[in-house]
């Protein structure tokens, strides 16, 4: 083999790697670049892997006025649909709580594949339908593939149910955990 | 004084005169005639109206033929919402029979969810049902049962076999006689006036000092827009399974009484008829 032929085959090995590396399944986990119109945060989509927890805004929403991830304070308001002033009328929660963003946690089940980032705060609003799209599109699976979310690792709520309603009635530690699978885990 | 009992009879055995017509966009190859049907309240449209798809098919072209659907007064009917929950919120005011359109076309995916067989019915009742356990025993009456007991609910409700679905409903009913109720009620309230789907919460039947809670006070403390002031006028109706319980009846009795097989009260609240 001559020198130049050497150098060629070695140019062909780091291309190779350089291939491997950006198919590898760890970067399909990750939000990225295409994806970055479902988010709305203050940090860049790659550097919002490495984040525990990120702003979960769904297209129907994502027109509304962006905010800084992590932490929900009461501060970080978000626009709302009008109708979300009546999710819960007159409770011992403090003002404004209703309009405050949930923590979810959401786990893959069998082999359904992992998301890095795992959780997300959610508007309350948001129905499980949402939830499901986001997933199903934050990991490339067909638009017929089928996927079903489980809360108490028991019940399938129904797509049109809300979050914030699940959050209220099974959240815990200040979080509602939701688990993801791609057929049917529970009953 | 009846036995409480025959409440649940009365319940099970709801009936809904309804007179269904085919939409007037719908291309049929001669007249379609009204279809009349009386609906079960405790059950899901869906589940009973195979026949009125068999009527109405049988006037159409195999081609114009897609998911049917139904839809009252401009609005499409959840299939996956209990019947008697339908009629309560959306036409008790007005008169029998309940008309009722029926669509092949135009499915308005935005309102309703697709219900492409009788195992979509199921695997949404037996998760409400999972979900009403869930909040009265921490699952763990359902989960005790036998993958055979799971049946025989579903299959007390397609067949609306009273006895059937009882004999295994009962043990949901249930709770230990140390405490005077359920972890939680398992409930919901909707109302026409909202966009929004339903109101629940985690509500207990008995309060911090053992007095049992009313629905009263579940709409005080859930929905208080809905109770109207004693002195003022009468604005609204609470409503379940076409009656207006006293708002002082116990909760815990209304959840073992008058709840959906779903085990959901799905209380409707809705303006006051003016007439």
């Amino acid at each position: 083999m001559t020198s130049r032929e050497h150098q060629v085959s070695l140019w062909n090995c780091v291309l190779l790697l350089w291939r491997l590396l950006c198919d590898a399944p760890w970067r399909k986990a990750r939000p990225l670049h295409a994806l970055g119109r479902y988010f709305r945060s203050g940090v860049s989509p790659s550097k919002m892997a490495e984040e525990p927890q990120s702003v979960l805004q769904l297209p129907p929403s994502s027109a509304a006025g962006g905010e800084g991830l992590t932490e929900v304070s009461p501060e970080t308001t978000t626009p709302e649909p009008p109708s979300s002033a009546a999710v819960s009328p007159g409770t011992e929660e403090p003002a404004g709580d209703t309009k405050k963003k949930i923590d979810i946690l959401l786990k893959a089940v069998g082999d359904t594949p992992i998301m890095k980032t795992k959780k997300w705060a959610v508007e309350r609003t948001r129905t499980i339908q949402g939830l499901i799209d986001f997933i199903k599109k934050f990991l490339k699976l067909m638009a017929s593939e089928q996927l079903f979310i489980y809360v108490n690792q028991s019940f399938a709520p129904s797509p049109d149910q809300e979050v914030g309603t699940l959050y209220e009635c099974f959240g815990s530690d200040g979080k509602l955990v939701l688990h993801y699978c791609k057929s049917q885990a529970w009953g | 004084m009846t036995d409480d009992k025959d409440v649940l009879r009365d319940v099970w055995f709801g009936r809904i005169p309804t007179c269904f017509t085919l939409y007037q966009d719908e291309i049929t190859e001669r007249e379609a005639e009204p279809y009349y049907l009386l609906l079960p309240r405790v059950s899901y449209l869906t589940l009973v109206t195979d026949k009125v798809k068999k009527h109405f098919q049988k006037v159409m072209r195999q081609e114009d033929i897609s998911e049917i659907w139904f839809e009252y007064e401009g609005t499409p009917l959840k299939w996956h919402y209990p019947i008697g929950l339908l009629f309560d919120l959306l036409a008790s005011s007005s008169a029998l029979p309940w008309n009722i359109t029926v669509h092949f076309k135009s499915f308005p995916e935005k309102d309703l969810l697709h219900c492409p067989s009788k195992d979509a019915i199921e695997a949404h009742f037996m998760s409400c049902m999972k979900e009403a356990d869930a909040l009265k025993h921490k699952s763990q009456v359902i989960n005790e049962m036998q993958k055979k007991d799971h049946k025989q609910l579903w299959m007390g409700l397609q067949n609306d076999r009273f006895d059937q679905f009882w004999a295994i409903n009962r043990k949901l009913m249930e709770y230990p006689a140390e405490e005077n109720g359920f972890r939680y009620i398992p409930f919901r309230i909707y109302q026409t006036t909202t966009e929004r789907p339903f109101i629940q919460k985690l509500f207990r039947p008995v309060a911090a000092d053992g007095q049992l809670h009313t629905l009263g006070d579940l709409l005080k403390e859930v929905c208080p827009s809905a109770v109207d002031p004693e002195d003022g006028e009468k604005k609204n109706q609470v409503m379940i399974h076409g009656i207006e319980p006293m708002l002082e009846t116990p909760l815990q009795w209304l959840s073992e009484h008058l709840s959906y097989p779903d085990n959901f009260l799905h209380i409707s609240i809705i303006p006051q008829p003016t007439d």
